[in-house]
């Protein structure tokens, strides 16, 4: 076939090469097949002629999803997974689990009072589709505490490894920046940029936001106090007279980096409110197994997928017994299998797609969980909930949404962070063997909590990279990647598409996962309709 | 992040004997204030997680650790092993198989070039990310040195870090 103008791809590849990513996806938009990313409703598919067969491969949520959608709609489905369980990285580990890690360790988990989730852990609102499935699998959810204005910000090198208070910074910050700018206005330097009328408005509103007194300084007060806190709070009866606390000095919080650390609660994926699903993100995971169990072939390892005009073969291994081999033949095949994995498999699609498989590197990711002898983190230091962010490898402390002031042990996330933030502590601790990892956690949040090695239990962790079934964490986009290949990885070839959180612009999130697999069924289903 | 290094030079511990030998003079190997528990600590409260753990084992996992988030700070090959590649080609470069495999570097025949490996580390290979962002000339040559000279290999060549910033221009 000789092509005398430009692809729609060639086309959108030049502009992503000229202009950049957003540009290209700008163009898309444009030119009708990026329209919409928003889930506004159930999907709606023309159903399958015939008996149409389609087999899936991984039984993850993107896997899971098309398997509950195309059976609904008529299909044949018949889902391959290679572990013994279904959900994929929507998992929980919980006491009494183990699993062995790529190099031979053992992982294992004696929680008596909590969870990890290794992968996904908290669900942003709009991510629609997640709520719906939710819904409609019968998920109970309750809040996820994001931000919690007890919670600490740590810096080993600002207030002498002191933490300090999240709510303690963002007021003090909010504050001494209200000052500077009302003395910017006051002084004339924004007459250029605001009218008079406007530098009265701003002014009169600074007070209010920055808590600043009447010659706009932000000092202590018991207005102060209303806002940032007491040293003595007011109390009942003959108890000690309130007491405002008061602000941190400027210069030495501007040079604490400290605030820099409160980017994340300002997020839009990680703005409040948030939630969970109760008993663990995994609880998604298993509902949707639950759902499709008839339709997956657990232990299963792809090795092969062949296609010809009208249908697809995979060829797999049983991981169970002898290791005997199958084939499987449909009309059509998703395939969610992460890259890292199908990268390295015989896929019988063009060269350009093998090109687009091959490109994308796989996220170092980590997570270690702690459990306590009791919930000092709330009877000490009254931090119920949400996240203390600290500049040591261990990145942050997630203190449960879940158990509150109850007696008895719980259980901490004392270390997480992915190399989205491009932090080479991810590659480290993905280096550690499961013992060491805990030490890790222990060892650096103590610098946090001098409570850990006291009131320490046990713990458990997941390497992303040790994980045999995904070889890393999750597809590590860049825009020039994106520009290069994504268009590419995400097309129908032949019989085949790929789906999963990595043929997403929202990769790692479940909802990435979710709309990835709908879109594609849905083109799957335009064809079989067409 | 320069000021961030600057500020752990100056607060750095005297090194240990152990890291002394592959320390540098200009850039300090890592070197975290520690905390375990000391040999008074109260038995009875003590998990036998804690009594297991000697000084020398937290120091040897919390100095795994870069003293700079955006640029490993070590400087030596083996503990720029240790730090990154160790977690899937594995501590004694072996790789390992499970849904896909990490290739094996013992005895890796692509390595006969010596700027095979370079050529991988800069530019990240299937799923494996680049670490030409994370590392400097001189890091790349020593790791990639100590892969083709460790687990058994013995490629010829030496790899300099002028070889590794012409391979960055290409």
């Amino acid at each position: 076939m000789t092509q005398i103008t430009p692809t729609r791809r060639q086309l959108l590849t030049m502009i992503g090469h000229a202009a950049g990513a957003t540009a290209m996806y700008q163009a898309m938009t444009s030119m009708g097949f990026a329209a919409t990313s928003d889930y506004t409703a159930p999907v709606e598919l023309g159903g399958a002629k015939n008996g149409t067969k389609v087999v899936i491969l991984g039984a993850g949520v993107a896997g899971l999803t098309a398997a509950y959608e195309l059976r609904n709609a008529g299909y044949q489905v018949k889902v391959l997974e290679y572990q013994d369980r279904g959900g994929g990285r929507c998992w929980t580990i919980n006491g009494g689990d183990s699993f062995t890690e790529l190099g031979g360790e053992e992982v294992t988990c004696d929680f008596t009072s909590g969870y990890l989730n290794p992968g996904p852990w908290r669900l942003p609102i709009h991510h629609y589709a997640v709520f719906d499935y939710c819904r409609k699998l019968g998920v109970e959810l309750e809040p996820f505490i994001m931000k919690n204005n007890k919670a600490f910000l740590h810096n080993s090198q600002a207030y002498d490894g002191k933490p300090q208070r999240i709510g303690d910074v963002e007021t003090d910050i909010r504050g001494h920046t209200s000052e500077l700018l009302a003395k910017s206005v006051q002084q004339g330097a924004l007459d250029e940029q605001l009218s008079l009328e406007d530098q009265e408005k701003l002014l009169e509103g600074l007070k209010g936001w920055g808590v600043l007194d009447k010659d706009y300084r932000y000092v202590t007060s018991d207005a102060l106090g209303g806002h940032r806190g007491w040293e003595v709070l007011p109390g009942g009866g003959l108890m000690p007279e309130k007491k405002p606390t008061s602000p941190m000095e400027f210069g030495p919080l501007l040079h604490s980096d400290l605030w820099q650390m409160l980017y994340t609660f300002n997020d839009y994926g990680h703005a409040p409110a948030m939630f969970q699903p109760v008993g663990g993100m995994g609880k998604i995971g298993d509902a949707f197994t639950e759902a499709t169990r008839d339709l997956i072939r657990f232990n299963s390892r792809v090795f092969k997928i062949e296609q010809g005009e009208d249908q697809v073969t995979v060829h797999y291994e049983d991981r169970e017994g002898s290791g005997e081999t199958y084939q499987e033949t449909a009309d059509w095949c998703i395939c969610t299998i992460p890259l890292s994995v199908l990268a390295q498999l015989e896929v019988d699609v063009s060269d350009a797609k093998k090109k687009a498989i091959a490109a994308v590197p796989y996220a170092s990711a980590f997570k270690v969980a702690l459990e306590f002898k009791r919930r000092f983190w709330e009877q000490d230091e009254w931090i119920a909930g949400g996240i203390s962010y600290t500049d040591l490898p261990i990145v942050q402390i997630a203190y449960p949404s879940y158990g509150y002031f109850s007696d008895g042990p719980g259980v901490v996330q004392a270390a997480y962070d992915t190399y989205t933030a491009g932090k080479n502590y991810t590659y480290s601790f993905n280096t550690l063997s499961p013992e060491q990892r805990i030490e890790a956690a222990l060892e650096f949040g103590s610098q946090i909590h001098p409570q850990y090695r006291e009131e320490f239990l046990s713990g458990t962790s997941c390497a992303w990279h040790r994980v045999p079934w995904t070889l890393g964490c999750y597809g590590q986009w860049t825009e020039e990647l994106r520009a290069a290949h994504y268009e590419t990885l995400n097309e129908i070839d032949g019989r085949i598409v790929l789906a999963g959180e990595h043929c997403s612009h929202i990769p790692a999130w479940l909802e990435g996962a979710i709309l990835s697999a709908l879109d594609a069924i849905k083109r799957l289903d335009a064809r079989e309709n067409a | 992040m320069r000021h961030v290094i600057a500020i752990w030079a100056a607060l750095a511990l005297p090194a240990t004997a152990a890291h002394a030998q592959t320390a540098q003079a200009d850039v300090p190997e890592p070197d975290y204030t520690i905390n375990v528990p000391s040999e008074d600590v109260d038995t009875e409260e003590a998990t036998a997680y804690q009594s297991g753990t000697s000084e020398d084992a937290v120091r040897e996992v919390v100095n795994r650790f870069s003293r700079d988030p955006d640029q490993f700070t070590q400087t030596d090959g083996k503990a720029l092993y240790q730090t990154s590649c160790q977690a899937c080609h594995m501590e004694d470069g072996k790789g390992a198989i499970g849904a896909g495999e990490y290739p094996p570097l013992a005895g890796n025949a692509k390595m006969v070039s010596k700027y095979y490996i370079v050529a991988v580390l800069l530019t990240g290979y299937h799923g494996m990310p680049r670490f030409g962002d994370q590392m400097d000339d001189a890091q790349i040559a020593e790791v990639s040195n100590y892969v083709r000279t460790s687990f058994g290999n013995d490629f010829p060549g030496t790899i300099t870090p002028e070889d590794v910033r012409d391979l960055r221009k290409d």
